[in-house]
């Protein structure tokens, strides 16, 4: 049950060159009939859906639609197109203390203010008292407004709209009210608000309180929706949005069996940022899936994930500048000391790490493919490539834009190379570091949509096989044909990975 | 007349516009009750004044709250028109009080319908404050029953004020807090 759905809204403005107000205005312009406006859209497309008792943060640069999104919800202005649906009782706290009147007492306002938000007299009457407690006003009840500080104000508001049980909430920074003490006191009548299952909706800039309150986020730029999931990666979005991170938004699909019970699961990295579904449903939840990190990023940086230590589990890791950190105390940060840094293994441009287990002895090793279609396994496990001691195999056969992978394809325990090129997965089955056709597997594709996303090897089933898969548009879609074509019916689809 | 100060129900309050969702016709309706209370207070005065010089009341007194609730539709009415145009146009006060002047004078409130020559009388029946003047004159001071066409064509022009206004307003409403 959705608490609000929202169905592609738009909302236009406009912005007149000279602001007619008169009716003379208005005749001289109808005379002289010039384009009186431009147009502005303020928000285009916006769709969401808010789940009951859920809270939803809405991020966004000065100017981007948030605002305007809030004052939609709130029915102070309409959409142009689309619908809102809303169900439960709703408080907005555009502004705290909304229809105020200095010359009343604080007695008298608080049944004003209370009316304004929509409540009767009679229920006013049974949180009157809470009211005033919540506020540390008692003392002042029969005091007028207009001698009240703006901290008074402001509590008064603050504690008047937030007893009056609203089921939800549309805050816009309201929540920078009173001392540090009250604050912590607004903080926890927010989590009380979030046990009690009801839904809130927060604008804010300051991302601590989104990241501490909120379950998802919304980020908002120039009107649209950019970014919209789990709030930690929205957040990281709009950091790189402002630049201030340097990064782009990028998903890196990876497969980690990370509890180890034989399955892979499927995992987005993310800004540094460890997302694993670990219920098996394709989609990420933060009630019942895992988020680790953040690692630690820098841009070219490489996320695996690999059975380091055969115990059966898989540890994340990050390739970066030709070293290799391996998290093994599984806690989705790296720290010196505890965790593993190993190489560098070379380190050439272009390099692009593996981890596969070449020999079948249940542990992952280190490989590098290198630009040139060479196969570099670190058999000796030092995370150094050592000529005659480690695996040298290739060239497989050069083409740019190749993404290597190692797959366990046939379920004998070791995993093999492969190439996916363009649209197409070539296995080498006969672990020659060559691919050619007859002796290797046949390929598999060519599909229009693996040509379009990210590939790559997971064990979803947990038969010990990894399959093909191709991760599009947040979606995950499983070869189960095992031909590689991805055709209607041949593969099944999990996702979008973030609702 | 109510609607002078009705004008500025809605652009006079913003931020009870555009910080908060209320049905926006309550702030012409409350504009309207605070009218209507000062209003009652003149009538009230005007009671013992009919008393001491008719020397008695009339019983048709009694239907002057009828009478004064069809009053407060047309009026109501025409506050919605008022108020939501107001927003647009923020001359329409000026305007507006030249023409309250205008049918002021143009209604039988300082001189009776009885000095109106027949060729100008017609016009006169256009205005509905007219009838409204002839009908609180009837009950309070003639004593006489409202004719019926009289109560006929303020009821209508009441709802027709009513109706043309929820439309305007319903219609202008919706920019109300871009406009302000």
């Amino acid at each position: 049950m959705s608490a609000i759905t929202v169905d592609n809204i738009s909302k236009k403005f406009r912005l007149p060159h000279h602001k007619k107000t008169t009716l003379f205005q208005h005749a001289l312009g109808l005379m002289k009939r010039q384009m009186t406006y431009e147009e502005f859209w303020a928000l285009r497309d916006i769709s969401f859906e808010v789940e009951k008792g859920e809270t939803l943060g809405i991020i966004g640069r000065n100017g981007s639609g948030k605002s305007t999104l809030l004052k939609i919800l709130a029915k102070v202005l309409y959409p142009d197109s689309g619908t809102v649906q809303i169900s439960g009782k709703i408080a907005s706290f555009l502004e705290l203390g909304v229809g105020f009147q200095p010359e009343l007492t604080a007695a008298e306002n608080i049944y004003i203010y209370a009316s304004v938000l929509g409540i009767s007299r009679r229920e006013t009457g049974m949180v009157y008292d809470q009211i005033l407690d919540f506020a540390e006003l008692k003392r002042f009840e029969d005091m007028k407004l207009k001698n009240f500080s703006s901290g008074m104000y402001t509590r008064l508001a603050f504690s008047t709209a937030v007893n009056c049980n609203p089921d939800i909430m549309l805050v816009d920074e309201a929540l920078a009210v009173g001392d540090t003490a009250f604050q912590k006191k607004c903080m926890a009548k927010i989590d009380e608000f979030k046990a009690q299952g009801k839904t809130i909706i927060l604008v804010s800039h300051a991302m601590d309180t989104v990241r501490k309150i909120c379950d998802r986020t919304v980020l908002l730029h120039n009107g649209v929706i950019v970014s919209l999931g789990d709030t930690d990666s929205v957040i990281l979005d709009y950091a790189s949005l402002s630049g201030s991170a340097g990064l782009k938004p990028e998903h890196i699909p990876l497969a980690v069996d990370w509890d180890g019970d034989g399955r892979q699961e499927l995992c987005l990295f993310k800004h540094g940022l460890w997302f694993i579904d670990m219920d098996h449903d394709g989609e990420f939840d933060p009630r019942s899936d895992k988020k680790l990190g953040p690692f630690g990023v820098q841009p070219g940086d490489i996320p695996l994930a690999i059975d380091w230590d055969g115990d059966g589990r898989q540890d994340l890791a990050i390739y970066r500048q030709g070293k290799w950190y391996i998290d093994i105390n599984r806690n989705g940060t790296f720290e010196p000391g505890e965790d593993l840094e190993l190489g560098p293994f070379g380190g050439q441009p272009g390099d692009i790490p593996l981890a596969i287990d070449w020999d079948g002895d249940g542990r992952q090793e280190m490989a590098i493919y290198r630009p040139g279609g060479k196969w570099l396994i670190d058999l000796n496990r030092n995370g150094i490539f050592d000529p005659g001691e480690d695996l040298e195999l290739g060239p497989f056969g050069v083409h740019p834009g190749d993404v290597p992978m190692a797959i366990g394809w046939d379920g004998d325990g070791r995993q093999d190379l492969a190439i996916f090129r363009k649209d197409t997965l070539y296995i080498d089955t006969n672990r020659d570091g060559l691919y050619r056709e007859g002796t290797d597997l046949a390929p598999l594709g060519p599909s229009p949509l693996a040509e379009a996303g990210t590939p790559l090897a997971i064990d979803w089933q947990g038969n010990r096989r990894q399959d093909y898969c191709i991760f599009l548009d947040g979606n995950w879609y499983m070869d189960s044909e095992r031909n590689g074509l991805f055709l209607e019916g041949g593969y099944i689809r999990f996702g979008p990975f973030f609702r | 007349m109510g609607t002078t100060s009705s004008v500025y129900a809605i652009a006079g309050k913003p931020s009870l516009v555009t910080k908060i969702y209320i049905p926006r016709k309550i702030l012409v309706l409350s504009n309207m009750l605070s009218n209507l209370i000062s209003s009652l207070l003149e009538f009230i005065i005007i009671i013992p004044i009919v008393y001491v010089v008719l020397g008695h009341l009339p019983e048709t007194i009694v239907l002057f709250p009828l009478i004064f609730l069809i009053y407060f539709w047309f009026v109501y009415g025409i506050a919605l028109f008022l108020s939501s145009v107001f927003v647009y146009f923020r001359d329409l006060s000026q305007i507006w009080e030249v023409l309250v002047n205008v049918l002021f004078f143009l209604s039988p409130i300082f001189y009776p319908m009885v000095q109106i020559t027949d060729r100008t009388r017609f016009f006169y029946l256009l205005n509905p404050l007219t009838e409204f003047v002839i009908m609180y004159r009837d009950v309070m001071i003639y004593g006489t029953l409202p004719a019926w066409y009289s109560l006929v064509i303020t009821i209508t022009a009441s709802i027709a004020a009513y109706v043309i206004g929820s439309i305007t307003f319903n219609k202008l409403q919706r920019r109300f807090a871009e406009e302000i």
